[in-house]
Protein backbone atom coordinates (compact mmCIF):
# COMPACT_ATOMS: atom_id res chain seq x y z
CA UNK A 1 0.00 0.00 0.00
CA UNK A 2 2.49 2.45 0.96
CA UNK A 3 4.99 1.59 -2.14
CA UNK A 4 2.49 3.22 -4.99
CA UNK A 5 3.37 3.85 -8.23
CA UNK A 6 3.30 7.50 -9.55
CA UNK A 7 0.66 7.09 -11.50
CA UNK A 8 -2.90 6.10 -10.91
CA UNK A 9 -4.41 2.91 -12.82
CA UNK A 10 -7.58 5.19 -13.06
CA UNK A 11 -8.63 8.51 -12.30
CA UNK A 12 -11.50 10.76 -13.24
CA UNK A 13 -11.04 14.49 -13.26
CA UNK A 14 -14.40 16.59 -12.68
CA UNK A 15 -16.61 13.57 -14.75
CA UNK A 16 -19.86 14.69 -15.74
CA UNK A 17 -21.84 12.54 -17.70
CA UNK A 18 -25.70 12.82 -19.04
CA UNK A 19 -27.74 10.26 -20.76
CA UNK A 20 -28.94 10.81 -23.78
CA UNK A 21 -32.47 11.92 -22.48
CA UNK A 22 -30.84 14.44 -20.54
CA UNK A 23 -30.41 12.89 -17.14
CA UNK A 24 -27.49 14.01 -15.62
CA UNK A 25 -26.19 10.51 -14.16
CA UNK A 26 -22.68 11.91 -12.43
CA UNK A 27 -22.20 15.29 -11.61
CA UNK A 28 -18.35 16.14 -11.37
CA UNK A 29 -16.18 12.90 -9.87
CA UNK A 30 -12.75 13.32 -9.29
CA UNK A 31 -11.14 10.09 -7.62
CA UNK A 32 -8.27 8.35 -8.20
CA UNK A 33 -7.57 4.37 -8.08
CA UNK A 34 -3.97 2.58 -7.92
CA UNK A 35 -2.89 -0.70 -8.85
CA UNK A 36 -3.53 -3.35 -6.21
CA UNK A 37 -6.64 -1.52 -5.00
CA UNK A 38 -9.98 -3.47 -3.54
CA UNK A 39 -12.38 -0.20 -3.57
CA UNK A 40 -16.06 -0.87 -2.95
CA UNK A 41 -18.66 1.91 -4.57
CA UNK A 42 -22.17 2.01 -2.42
CA UNK A 43 -25.02 4.64 -2.32
CA UNK A 44 -28.51 4.25 -2.91
CA UNK A 45 -30.09 3.11 -6.50
CA UNK A 46 -29.59 5.68 -9.05
CA UNK A 47 -26.96 7.16 -7.17
CA UNK A 48 -24.91 6.53 -10.45
CA UNK A 49 -22.53 3.78 -9.45
CA UNK A 50 -22.62 1.87 -12.81
CA UNK A 51 -22.45 5.13 -14.64
CA UNK A 52 -19.20 5.33 -12.97
CA UNK A 53 -17.36 2.20 -13.71
CA UNK A 54 -18.89 1.71 -17.31
CA UNK A 55 -16.40 4.87 -17.75
CA UNK A 56 -13.21 2.47 -16.51
CA UNK A 57 -13.64 0.57 -19.46
CA UNK A 58 -14.86 3.07 -21.99
CA UNK A 59 -18.35 1.58 -22.04
CA UNK A 60 -19.34 5.41 -21.69
CA UNK A 61 -17.37 8.45 -22.94
CA UNK A 62 -17.74 11.58 -20.59
CA UNK A 63 -19.61 14.33 -21.59
CA UNK A 64 -17.57 16.38 -19.77
CA UNK A 65 -14.22 16.23 -18.03
CA UNK A 66 -11.78 13.55 -18.47
CA UNK A 67 -11.74 9.74 -17.29
CA UNK A 68 -8.01 8.47 -18.21
CA UNK A 69 -6.96 4.77 -17.69
CA UNK A 70 -3.62 3.35 -17.89
CA UNK A 71 -2.53 6.50 -18.82
CA UNK A 72 -4.66 7.06 -21.71
CA UNK A 73 -7.28 9.31 -22.17
CA UNK A 74 -10.84 6.80 -22.84
CA UNK A 75 -11.93 8.80 -25.22
CA UNK A 76 -9.12 7.77 -27.78
CA UNK A 77 -9.63 4.43 -27.13
CA UNK A 78 -12.13 1.40 -27.79
CA UNK A 79 -14.01 -0.89 -25.39
CA UNK A 80 -11.97 -3.81 -26.79
CA UNK A 81 -8.68 -1.89 -26.20
CA UNK A 82 -9.18 -1.10 -22.80
CA UNK A 83 -10.84 -4.75 -21.95
CA UNK A 84 -7.29 -5.85 -21.78
CA UNK A 85 -6.64 -3.10 -18.68
CA UNK A 86 -9.73 -3.58 -17.26
CA UNK A 87 -12.47 -6.29 -16.92
CA UNK A 88 -16.27 -5.74 -16.30
CA UNK A 89 -18.15 -8.33 -15.00
CA UNK A 90 -21.74 -7.15 -15.60
CA UNK A 91 -24.54 -7.26 -13.06
CA UNK A 92 -26.34 -10.28 -14.79
CA UNK A 93 -24.30 -13.05 -15.81
CA UNK A 94 -27.24 -14.17 -18.16
CA UNK A 95 -26.30 -11.18 -20.27
CA UNK A 96 -23.31 -12.45 -21.53
CA UNK A 97 -23.31 -16.26 -21.36
CA UNK A 98 -24.50 -17.74 -24.71
CA UNK A 99 -22.00 -20.98 -25.10
CA UNK A 100 -22.39 -24.34 -25.12
CA UNK A 101 -20.04 -25.38 -22.59
CA UNK A 102 -18.45 -23.61 -19.67
CA UNK A 103 -14.94 -23.94 -21.05
CA UNK A 104 -16.33 -22.48 -24.30
CA UNK A 105 -17.59 -19.50 -22.27
CA UNK A 106 -13.77 -18.74 -20.57
CA UNK A 107 -12.04 -19.08 -23.85
CA UNK A 108 -14.74 -16.62 -25.21
CA UNK A 109 -11.93 -13.30 -23.98
CA UNK A 110 -8.63 -14.79 -24.07
CA UNK A 111 -9.21 -15.89 -27.87
CA UNK A 112 -10.88 -12.53 -28.86
CA UNK A 113 -7.39 -11.20 -27.54
CA UNK A 114 -5.72 -12.99 -30.00
CA UNK A 115 -3.68 -15.60 -27.34
CA UNK A 116 -2.74 -18.42 -29.12
CA UNK A 117 -4.07 -21.88 -28.19
CA UNK A 118 -1.59 -23.20 -25.51
CA UNK A 119 -2.04 -19.79 -23.73
CA UNK A 120 -5.89 -19.66 -24.03
CA UNK A 121 -6.03 -23.26 -22.45
CA UNK A 122 -3.75 -22.69 -19.71
CA UNK A 123 -6.02 -19.24 -18.56
CA UNK A 124 -9.37 -21.52 -18.96
CA UNK A 125 -7.72 -24.32 -16.53
CA UNK A 126 -6.33 -21.11 -13.78
CA UNK A 127 -9.52 -19.34 -14.45
CA UNK A 128 -12.07 -22.70 -13.67
CA UNK A 129 -10.11 -23.29 -10.67
CA UNK A 130 -10.21 -20.01 -9.57
CA UNK A 131 -13.68 -20.20 -8.97
CA UNK A 132 -14.29 -23.54 -8.53
CA UNK A 133 -15.70 -24.84 -11.76
CA UNK A 134 -13.05 -26.99 -13.08
CA UNK A 135 -15.06 -30.38 -12.60
CA UNK A 136 -17.76 -28.58 -14.95
CA UNK A 137 -16.06 -27.46 -17.79
CA UNK A 138 -18.11 -29.49 -20.46
CA UNK A 139 -21.39 -28.74 -19.37
CA UNK A 140 -23.99 -26.63 -20.24
CA UNK A 141 -23.76 -22.94 -18.66
CA UNK A 142 -27.31 -22.93 -18.43
CA UNK A 143 -27.36 -25.89 -16.01
CA UNK A 144 -25.70 -23.91 -13.32
CA UNK A 145 -26.99 -21.81 -10.91
CA UNK A 146 -27.30 -18.26 -10.79
CA UNK A 147 -24.81 -18.56 -8.12
CA UNK A 148 -22.35 -20.15 -10.48
CA UNK A 149 -23.12 -18.74 -13.10
CA UNK A 150 -22.11 -15.33 -11.78
CA UNK A 151 -18.92 -17.20 -10.87
CA UNK A 152 -18.32 -18.35 -14.67
CA UNK A 153 -18.79 -14.24 -15.47
CA UNK A 154 -16.05 -13.53 -13.30
CA UNK A 155 -13.94 -16.03 -14.35
CA UNK A 156 -14.47 -15.40 -18.31
CA UNK A 157 -13.32 -11.95 -17.49
CA UNK A 158 -10.24 -12.92 -15.45
CA UNK A 159 -9.22 -15.30 -18.09
CA UNK A 160 -8.01 -12.26 -20.02
CA UNK A 161 -6.01 -11.09 -16.90
CA UNK A 162 -7.15 -7.38 -17.09
CA UNK A 163 -5.10 -5.18 -14.52
CA UNK A 164 -8.18 -4.57 -12.57
CA UNK A 165 -11.41 -5.93 -12.59
CA UNK A 166 -14.93 -4.13 -12.08
CA UNK A 167 -17.86 -6.09 -10.55
CA UNK A 168 -21.54 -4.32 -10.58
CA UNK A 169 -23.59 -5.96 -7.70
CA UNK A 170 -21.95 -9.91 -7.26
CA UNK A 171 -24.06 -10.66 -4.46
CA UNK A 172 -27.78 -9.57 -5.27
CA UNK A 173 -29.89 -12.72 -4.91
CA UNK A 174 -27.63 -14.80 -3.25
CA UNK A 175 -28.50 -15.81 0.33
CA UNK A 176 -25.47 -15.49 3.08
CA UNK A 177 -23.47 -18.32 2.15
CA UNK A 178 -23.68 -17.54 -1.19
CA UNK A 179 -22.45 -13.95 -0.61
CA UNK A 180 -20.01 -15.08 1.57
CA UNK A 181 -18.48 -17.32 -1.09
CA UNK A 182 -18.75 -14.81 -3.83
CA UNK A 183 -16.49 -12.74 -1.44
CA UNK A 184 -13.76 -14.95 -0.52
CA UNK A 185 -13.50 -15.33 -4.25
CA UNK A 186 -13.57 -11.87 -4.74
CA UNK A 187 -10.71 -11.63 -2.12
CA UNK A 188 -8.44 -14.12 -3.59
CA UNK A 189 -8.60 -12.39 -7.17
CA UNK A 190 -7.51 -9.30 -5.24
CA UNK A 191 -4.39 -11.70 -4.25
CA UNK A 192 -3.68 -12.67 -6.93
CA UNK A 193 -2.92 -9.10 -7.65
CA UNK A 194 -6.06 -7.91 -9.75
CA UNK A 195 -7.14 -5.05 -8.31
CA UNK A 196 -10.86 -4.78 -7.40
CA UNK A 197 -13.44 -2.51 -8.14
CA UNK A 198 -16.68 -3.49 -6.76
CA UNK A 199 -20.33 -2.19 -6.36
CA UNK A 200 -22.19 -3.50 -3.42
CA UNK A 201 -25.59 -2.92 -1.49
CA UNK A 202 -24.50 -5.00 1.19
CA UNK A 203 -22.63 -3.15 3.93
CA UNK A 204 -22.02 -6.12 5.88
CA UNK A 205 -19.59 -7.66 3.41
CA UNK A 206 -17.89 -4.18 2.00
CA UNK A 207 -16.98 -3.48 5.53
CA UNK A 208 -15.54 -6.84 5.93
CA UNK A 209 -13.42 -7.06 2.60
CA UNK A 210 -13.13 -4.04 1.33
CA UNK A 211 -9.94 -1.85 1.53
CA UNK A 212 -11.60 1.57 0.27
CA UNK A 213 -14.74 2.58 0.19
CA UNK A 214 -16.33 5.26 -1.81
CA UNK A 215 -20.25 6.22 -1.21
CA UNK A 216 -22.06 8.01 -3.70
CA UNK A 217 -25.26 10.12 -3.82
CA UNK A 218 -26.98 11.89 -6.58
CA UNK A 219 -24.36 11.82 -9.25
CA UNK A 220 -21.26 12.98 -6.33
CA UNK A 221 -18.89 11.67 -3.79
CA UNK A 222 -20.24 11.85 -0.95
CA UNK A 223 -17.17 10.02 1.27
CA UNK A 224 -14.20 8.32 0.12
CA UNK A 225 -11.76 6.49 2.65
CA UNK A 226 -11.13 3.15 4.40
CA UNK A 227 -14.04 1.04 6.28
CA UNK A 228 -13.51 2.44 9.42
CA UNK A 229 -13.52 5.90 8.45
CA UNK A 230 -16.66 5.83 6.27
CA UNK A 231 -18.97 3.54 8.33
CA UNK A 232 -17.52 5.65 11.13
CA UNK A 233 -19.87 8.64 10.32
CA UNK A 234 -22.87 7.66 9.88
CA UNK A 235 -24.65 10.93 9.60
CA UNK A 236 -22.93 10.89 6.06
CA UNK A 237 -24.04 7.56 5.60
CA UNK A 238 -27.56 8.61 6.56
CA UNK A 239 -27.29 11.69 3.75
CA UNK A 240 -27.82 8.72 0.79
CA UNK A 241 -30.25 6.15 3.35
CA UNK A 242 -27.65 3.67 3.83
CA UNK A 243 -26.38 2.39 7.14
CA UNK A 244 -23.47 0.86 8.61
CA UNK A 245 -23.53 -2.77 9.43
CA UNK A 246 -26.09 -3.74 12.08
CA UNK A 247 -22.44 -4.76 14.65
CA UNK A 248 -20.97 -1.36 14.22
CA UNK A 249 -24.29 0.74 15.04
CA UNK A 250 -24.49 -1.74 17.92
CA UNK A 251 -21.08 -0.52 18.63
CA UNK A 252 -21.74 2.81 18.10
CA UNK A 253 -24.75 3.07 20.66
CA UNK A 254 -22.59 1.46 23.30
CA UNK A 255 -20.32 4.54 22.59
CA UNK A 256 -17.04 2.58 21.71
CA UNK A 257 -15.04 5.04 19.91
CA UNK A 258 -13.24 2.03 17.52
CA UNK A 259 -15.50 1.35 14.51
CA UNK A 260 -16.24 -2.01 15.03
CA UNK A 261 -16.56 -4.60 12.01
CA UNK A 262 -17.13 -8.10 13.86
CA UNK A 263 -18.41 -9.74 16.94
CA UNK A 264 -15.78 -11.01 18.01
CA UNK A 265 -13.76 -7.36 18.26
CA UNK A 266 -16.92 -6.08 19.88
CA UNK A 267 -17.30 -9.25 22.63
CA UNK A 268 -13.13 -8.69 23.24
CA UNK A 269 -13.70 -4.71 23.50
CA UNK A 270 -16.79 -5.24 26.04
CA UNK A 271 -15.34 -7.78 27.93
CA UNK A 272 -12.21 -6.27 28.35
CA UNK A 273 -14.04 -3.05 29.49
CA UNK A 274 -16.36 -5.30 32.05
CA UNK A 275 -13.12 -6.86 33.42
CA UNK B 1 -37.01 4.40 -29.98
CA UNK B 2 -38.20 5.73 -26.78
CA UNK B 3 -41.95 4.52 -26.13
CA UNK B 4 -43.02 7.69 -24.50
CA UNK B 5 -41.47 11.21 -25.13
CA UNK B 6 -42.82 13.80 -22.05
CA UNK B 7 -44.00 17.17 -23.99
CA UNK B 8 -46.59 19.22 -23.47
CA UNK B 9 -48.00 19.98 -26.88
CA UNK B 10 -51.85 20.01 -27.81
CA UNK B 11 -51.26 16.01 -29.07
CA UNK B 12 -49.71 15.32 -25.45
CA UNK B 13 -52.83 16.86 -23.87
CA UNK B 14 -55.16 15.24 -26.16
CA UNK B 15 -56.78 12.29 -24.71
CA UNK B 16 -55.68 8.77 -25.92
CA UNK B 17 -59.53 7.87 -27.26
CA UNK B 18 -58.95 10.77 -29.24
CA UNK B 19 -56.14 9.99 -30.53
CA UNK B 20 -56.46 6.19 -31.37
CA UNK B 21 -59.70 8.03 -33.29
CA UNK B 22 -57.42 10.17 -34.90
CA UNK B 23 -55.19 7.39 -35.83
CA UNK B 24 -58.16 5.17 -37.05
CA UNK B 25 -59.42 7.85 -38.67
CA UNK B 26 -55.92 8.49 -40.90
CA UNK B 27 -56.03 4.18 -41.38
CA UNK B 28 -59.60 4.38 -43.00
CA UNK B 29 -58.75 7.84 -44.92
CA UNK B 30 -55.16 6.13 -46.74
CA UNK B 31 -56.90 2.22 -47.55
CA UNK B 32 -60.14 3.74 -48.82
CA UNK B 33 -58.49 6.37 -51.09
CA UNK B 34 -55.46 5.65 -53.44
CA UNK B 35 -55.27 8.53 -55.64
CA UNK B 36 -51.87 9.75 -54.91
CA UNK B 37 -53.09 13.51 -55.14
CA UNK B 38 -55.35 12.87 -52.12
CA UNK B 39 -53.31 10.78 -50.29
CA UNK B 40 -50.79 14.10 -50.56
CA UNK B 41 -53.72 15.86 -49.01
CA UNK B 42 -53.87 13.42 -45.64
CA UNK B 43 -50.21 13.48 -45.40
CA UNK B 44 -50.45 17.42 -44.97
CA UNK B 45 -52.63 16.32 -42.19
CA UNK B 46 -49.96 13.45 -40.68
CA UNK B 47 -47.42 15.84 -41.09
CA UNK B 48 -49.26 18.89 -39.06
CA UNK B 49 -49.99 16.14 -36.29
CA UNK B 50 -45.98 15.46 -36.53
CA UNK B 51 -45.22 19.10 -36.47
CA UNK B 52 -47.43 20.12 -33.55
CA UNK B 53 -46.49 17.25 -31.11
CA UNK B 54 -42.64 19.14 -31.22
CA UNK B 55 -41.34 15.60 -31.38
CA UNK B 56 -37.71 15.99 -33.10
CA UNK B 57 -36.92 14.87 -36.56
CA UNK B 58 -33.57 13.53 -35.18
CA UNK B 59 -35.34 11.18 -33.17
CA UNK B 60 -37.01 9.52 -35.97
CA UNK B 61 -34.42 9.73 -38.70
CA UNK B 62 -33.40 5.65 -38.84
CA UNK B 63 -36.75 5.01 -38.99
CA UNK B 64 -37.67 7.67 -41.58
CA UNK B 65 -34.60 6.46 -43.53
CA UNK B 66 -35.58 2.97 -43.39
CA UNK B 67 -39.57 3.53 -45.10
CA UNK B 68 -37.83 6.31 -47.39
CA UNK B 69 -36.11 3.30 -48.77
CA UNK B 70 -39.03 1.05 -48.49
CA UNK B 71 -41.16 3.60 -50.52
CA UNK B 72 -38.34 3.74 -53.45
CA UNK B 73 -38.43 0.21 -53.91
CA UNK B 74 -42.28 -0.30 -53.57
CA UNK B 75 -42.32 2.59 -56.42
CA UNK B 76 -39.94 0.97 -58.23
CA UNK B 77 -41.15 -2.73 -57.90
CA UNK B 78 -44.70 -1.23 -58.65
CA UNK B 79 -43.31 0.74 -61.80
CA UNK B 80 -41.72 -2.55 -63.64
CA UNK B 81 -44.70 -5.19 -62.39
CA UNK B 82 -48.04 -3.43 -62.60
CA UNK B 83 -50.24 -4.29 -65.31
CA UNK B 84 -50.54 -0.90 -67.19
CA UNK B 85 -50.60 0.36 -70.81
CA UNK B 86 -48.73 3.63 -70.91
CA UNK B 87 -45.24 3.29 -70.28
CA UNK B 88 -42.69 6.01 -69.17
CA UNK B 89 -39.46 3.87 -70.41
CA UNK B 90 -38.06 0.51 -71.02
CA UNK B 91 -35.33 -1.31 -69.48
CA UNK B 92 -33.71 -3.96 -72.33
CA UNK B 93 -36.63 -2.75 -74.59
CA UNK B 94 -38.42 -5.33 -72.96
CA UNK B 95 -39.19 -4.53 -69.16
CA UNK B 96 -41.94 -1.23 -69.29
CA UNK B 97 -42.09 0.78 -66.78
CA UNK B 98 -45.18 2.26 -66.80
CA UNK B 99 -47.32 5.06 -65.59
CA UNK B 100 -49.87 3.44 -63.56
CA UNK B 101 -47.62 1.13 -62.10
CA UNK B 102 -45.75 4.57 -61.00
CA UNK B 103 -49.07 5.81 -59.70
CA UNK B 104 -49.72 2.10 -57.43
CA UNK B 105 -46.28 2.82 -56.59
CA UNK B 106 -46.62 6.13 -55.77
CA UNK B 107 -49.89 5.74 -53.51
CA UNK B 108 -48.30 2.88 -51.90
CA UNK B 109 -45.33 4.95 -50.75
CA UNK B 110 -47.28 8.06 -49.53
CA UNK B 111 -49.49 5.50 -47.66
CA UNK B 112 -46.17 4.34 -45.67
CA UNK B 113 -45.41 7.97 -45.35
CA UNK B 114 -48.47 8.91 -43.74
CA UNK B 115 -48.23 6.03 -41.59
CA UNK B 116 -44.78 6.86 -40.60
CA UNK B 117 -45.35 10.64 -39.56
CA UNK B 118 -48.65 10.01 -38.17
CA UNK B 119 -48.88 6.92 -35.91
CA UNK B 120 -45.34 7.62 -33.63
CA UNK B 121 -46.48 11.52 -33.11
CA UNK B 122 -49.75 10.21 -31.85
CA UNK B 123 -48.68 7.04 -29.78
CA UNK B 124 -45.16 8.23 -28.49
CA UNK B 125 -46.98 10.81 -26.91
CA UNK B 126 -48.87 8.80 -24.71
CA UNK B 127 -47.63 7.35 -22.01
CA UNK B 128 -48.50 3.51 -22.26
CA UNK B 129 -50.19 2.79 -19.52
CA UNK B 130 -52.51 5.68 -20.17
CA UNK B 131 -52.99 4.29 -23.84
CA UNK B 132 -54.22 0.71 -22.37
CA UNK B 133 -56.48 2.85 -20.04
CA UNK B 134 -58.06 4.18 -23.14
CA UNK B 135 -58.36 1.47 -24.96
CA UNK B 136 -59.85 -0.20 -21.84
CA UNK B 137 -62.34 2.11 -21.80
CA UNK B 138 -62.84 2.28 -25.46
CA UNK B 139 -64.85 -0.98 -24.01
CA UNK B 140 -61.84 -3.11 -26.39
CA UNK B 141 -61.49 -6.53 -23.20
CA UNK B 142 -58.79 -6.23 -21.11
CA UNK B 143 -57.46 -9.10 -22.62
CA UNK B 144 -56.56 -7.61 -26.00
CA UNK B 145 -55.51 -4.60 -24.07
CA UNK B 146 -52.87 -6.30 -21.94
CA UNK B 147 -51.35 -7.84 -25.57
CA UNK B 148 -51.11 -4.20 -27.34
CA UNK B 149 -49.29 -3.32 -24.24
CA UNK B 150 -46.80 -6.16 -23.61
CA UNK B 151 -46.23 -5.42 -27.91
CA UNK B 152 -45.87 -1.97 -27.02
CA UNK B 153 -43.78 -2.21 -23.88
CA UNK B 154 -41.52 -5.37 -25.78
CA UNK B 155 -39.76 -3.39 -28.21
CA UNK B 156 -38.25 -0.77 -25.53
CA UNK B 157 -37.01 -4.00 -23.15
CA UNK B 158 -35.94 -6.06 -25.80
CA UNK B 159 -33.66 -2.77 -27.48
CA UNK B 160 -32.33 -2.45 -23.47
CA UNK B 161 -31.50 -5.72 -23.28
CA UNK B 162 -30.01 -5.85 -26.27
CA UNK B 163 -27.31 -2.98 -25.45
CA UNK B 164 -26.71 -4.26 -22.25
CA UNK B 165 -25.32 -7.43 -23.70
CA UNK B 166 -23.35 -5.44 -26.27
CA UNK B 167 -22.17 -3.50 -24.00
CA UNK B 168 -20.68 -7.16 -22.14
CA UNK B 169 -19.54 -8.72 -24.87
CA UNK B 170 -17.45 -5.67 -25.85
CA UNK B 171 -16.33 -5.70 -22.05
CA UNK B 172 -14.66 -9.18 -23.30
CA UNK B 173 -12.73 -7.60 -26.84
CA UNK B 174 -15.43 -8.95 -28.25
CA UNK B 175 -15.16 -6.71 -31.69
CA UNK B 176 -16.61 -8.94 -34.28
CA UNK B 177 -19.49 -6.87 -35.30
CA UNK B 178 -17.64 -3.74 -36.23
CA UNK B 179 -14.85 -5.47 -38.26
CA UNK B 180 -15.79 -5.85 -42.19
CA UNK B 181 -17.05 -8.57 -44.12
CA UNK B 182 -19.75 -11.33 -44.29
CA UNK B 183 -18.38 -14.01 -42.22
CA UNK B 184 -17.34 -11.87 -39.42
CA UNK B 185 -20.54 -10.45 -39.14
CA UNK B 186 -22.44 -13.73 -39.37
CA UNK B 187 -20.12 -14.88 -36.36
CA UNK B 188 -20.76 -12.17 -34.62
CA UNK B 189 -24.25 -12.20 -34.49
CA UNK B 190 -24.27 -15.49 -32.57
CA UNK B 191 -22.79 -13.99 -28.92
CA UNK B 192 -25.21 -10.66 -29.47
CA UNK B 193 -28.42 -13.15 -30.63
CA UNK B 194 -28.17 -16.11 -28.02
CA UNK B 195 -28.58 -14.67 -24.93
CA UNK B 196 -31.25 -12.14 -25.87
CA UNK B 197 -33.23 -15.05 -27.11
CA UNK B 198 -33.08 -16.85 -23.67
CA UNK B 199 -33.57 -13.69 -21.75
CA UNK B 200 -36.64 -13.30 -23.58
CA UNK B 201 -37.89 -16.50 -23.24
CA UNK B 202 -37.35 -16.79 -20.02
CA UNK B 203 -38.97 -13.24 -19.53
CA UNK B 204 -41.82 -14.43 -21.86
CA UNK B 205 -42.12 -17.55 -19.31
CA UNK B 206 -41.91 -15.30 -16.24
CA UNK B 207 -44.57 -12.80 -17.20
CA UNK B 208 -47.24 -16.00 -17.72
CA UNK B 209 -46.83 -17.34 -14.42
CA UNK B 210 -47.22 -14.02 -13.04
CA UNK B 211 -49.88 -12.83 -15.07
CA UNK B 212 -51.88 -16.34 -13.90
CA UNK B 213 -50.88 -15.35 -10.29
CA UNK B 214 -53.06 -12.39 -10.50
CA UNK B 215 -55.95 -13.99 -12.31
CA UNK B 216 -56.35 -11.93 -15.63
CA UNK B 217 -59.22 -12.30 -17.50
CA UNK B 218 -61.64 -12.93 -14.44
CA UNK B 219 -64.84 -12.17 -14.98
CA UNK B 220 -66.51 -8.94 -13.43
CA UNK B 221 -69.71 -10.43 -11.77
CA UNK B 222 -72.97 -8.89 -13.76
CA UNK B 223 -73.69 -5.65 -12.57
CA UNK B 224 -70.79 -4.76 -11.20
CA UNK B 225 -68.60 -2.15 -13.37
CA UNK B 226 -64.61 -2.15 -13.20
CA UNK B 227 -63.35 1.26 -11.76
CA UNK B 228 -60.20 3.05 -12.32
CA UNK B 229 -57.42 4.57 -10.28
CA UNK B 230 -57.15 6.68 -12.29
CA UNK B 231 -60.01 8.75 -14.67
CA UNK B 232 -59.35 10.44 -17.63
CA UNK B 233 -61.78 13.02 -18.76
CA UNK B 234 -62.68 13.89 -22.30
CA UNK B 235 -62.55 17.91 -22.65
CA UNK B 236 -64.76 19.97 -25.44
CA UNK B 237 -61.20 19.79 -27.81
CA UNK B 238 -61.01 16.12 -27.60
CA UNK B 239 -64.89 15.85 -28.43
CA UNK B 240 -64.53 18.29 -31.47
CA UNK B 241 -61.43 16.00 -32.70
CA UNK B 242 -63.49 12.97 -32.58
CA UNK B 243 -66.32 14.90 -34.52
CA UNK B 244 -64.01 15.93 -36.85
CA UNK B 245 -62.35 12.53 -37.86
CA UNK B 246 -66.21 11.18 -38.37
CA UNK B 247 -66.94 13.95 -40.57
CA UNK B 248 -63.65 12.87 -42.42
CA UNK B 249 -64.66 9.63 -42.14
CA UNK B 250 -68.18 10.25 -43.49
CA UNK B 251 -67.25 12.27 -46.36
CA UNK B 252 -64.66 10.26 -47.91
CA UNK B 253 -66.87 7.12 -47.77
CA UNK B 254 -69.35 9.14 -49.43
CA UNK B 255 -67.00 10.72 -52.71
CA UNK B 256 -65.34 7.13 -52.79
CA UNK B 257 -68.94 5.88 -53.59
CA UNK B 258 -69.65 8.33 -56.20
CA UNK B 259 -66.42 7.14 -57.54
CA UNK B 260 -64.18 9.74 -56.60
CA UNK B 261 -60.48 9.64 -54.70
CA UNK B 262 -59.25 6.67 -57.31
CA UNK B 263 -56.98 5.80 -59.67
N1 LIG C 1 -29.65 4.10 -20.23
C1 LIG C 1 -30.06 5.12 -19.46
N2 LIG C 1 -30.73 6.15 -20.01
C2 LIG C 1 -31.15 7.19 -19.26
N3 LIG C 1 -30.96 7.30 -17.95
C3 LIG C 1 -30.29 6.31 -17.32
C4 LIG C 1 -29.81 5.16 -18.05
N4 LIG C 1 -29.19 4.34 -17.17
C5 LIG C 1 -29.28 4.94 -15.98
N5 LIG C 1 -29.93 6.11 -16.05
C6 LIG C 1 -30.18 7.06 -14.94
O1 LIG C 1 -28.95 7.51 -14.44
C7 LIG C 1 -28.97 7.55 -13.02
C8 LIG C 1 -27.85 6.71 -12.44
O2 LIG C 1 -28.07 5.36 -12.78
P1 LIG C 1 -27.08 4.18 -12.41
O3 LIG C 1 -27.55 2.96 -13.11
O4 LIG C 1 -25.68 4.61 -12.66
O5 LIG C 1 -27.32 4.03 -10.85
P2 LIG C 1 -26.77 2.92 -9.85
O6 LIG C 1 -26.13 3.67 -8.74
O7 LIG C 1 -25.97 1.91 -10.57
O8 LIG C 1 -28.13 2.29 -9.32
P3 LIG C 1 -28.47 0.76 -8.93
O9 LIG C 1 -28.05 0.59 -7.50
O10 LIG C 1 -29.97 0.73 -9.07
O11 LIG C 1 -27.77 -0.14 -9.89
C9 LIG C 1 -30.36 7.10 -12.62
O12 LIG C 1 -31.13 8.25 -12.36
C10 LIG C 1 -30.88 6.36 -13.80
O13 LIG C 1 -32.28 6.50 -13.89
MG1 LIG D 1 -26.26 -0.18 -11.07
Amino acid sequence: MNDRPRSPLISTENLVYEYPGGVRALNGISLEIYEGEFVAIIGQNGAGKSTLVKHFNGLLKPTSGRCVIASKDTRDCKVTELARVVGYVFQNPDHQIFSETIEKEIEFGPKNLGLDKDEVKRRVKEAAEAVGLSDKLDQHPLTLSKGDRQRLAIASVMAMRPKAIVIDEPTTGQDYQGGQQIMSLVTSLHSMGHTLILISHNMELVAEYAHRVIVMCGGEILADGSPAEVFGKPDVLAKTFLEAPQITRIAQRLQIPETVFSSGRLAEIVLGRGA
Amino acid sequence: MQMYVAGNSFIHRMDPRAKITVLATILVLIFLVSNPLWLLGVSGVSVAIFLISGLSYQQFRPLIRMVMVLAVIMLILQGFSWPGERALFWLFGRFDFTLEGTLVGLSVALRLFNLLFAAPALMVTTPPERLILGLNMLKIPYKYCFVIAGTLTFFPILQATSDEINAAQKSRAFDLLERRGFVSKLQGFFPQLLPLILLSLRKAYNLQIAIESRALGRVFRKGTRRTYLVEMKMTGMDYAVVFLCLVACLVTIVFRIMGYGTL
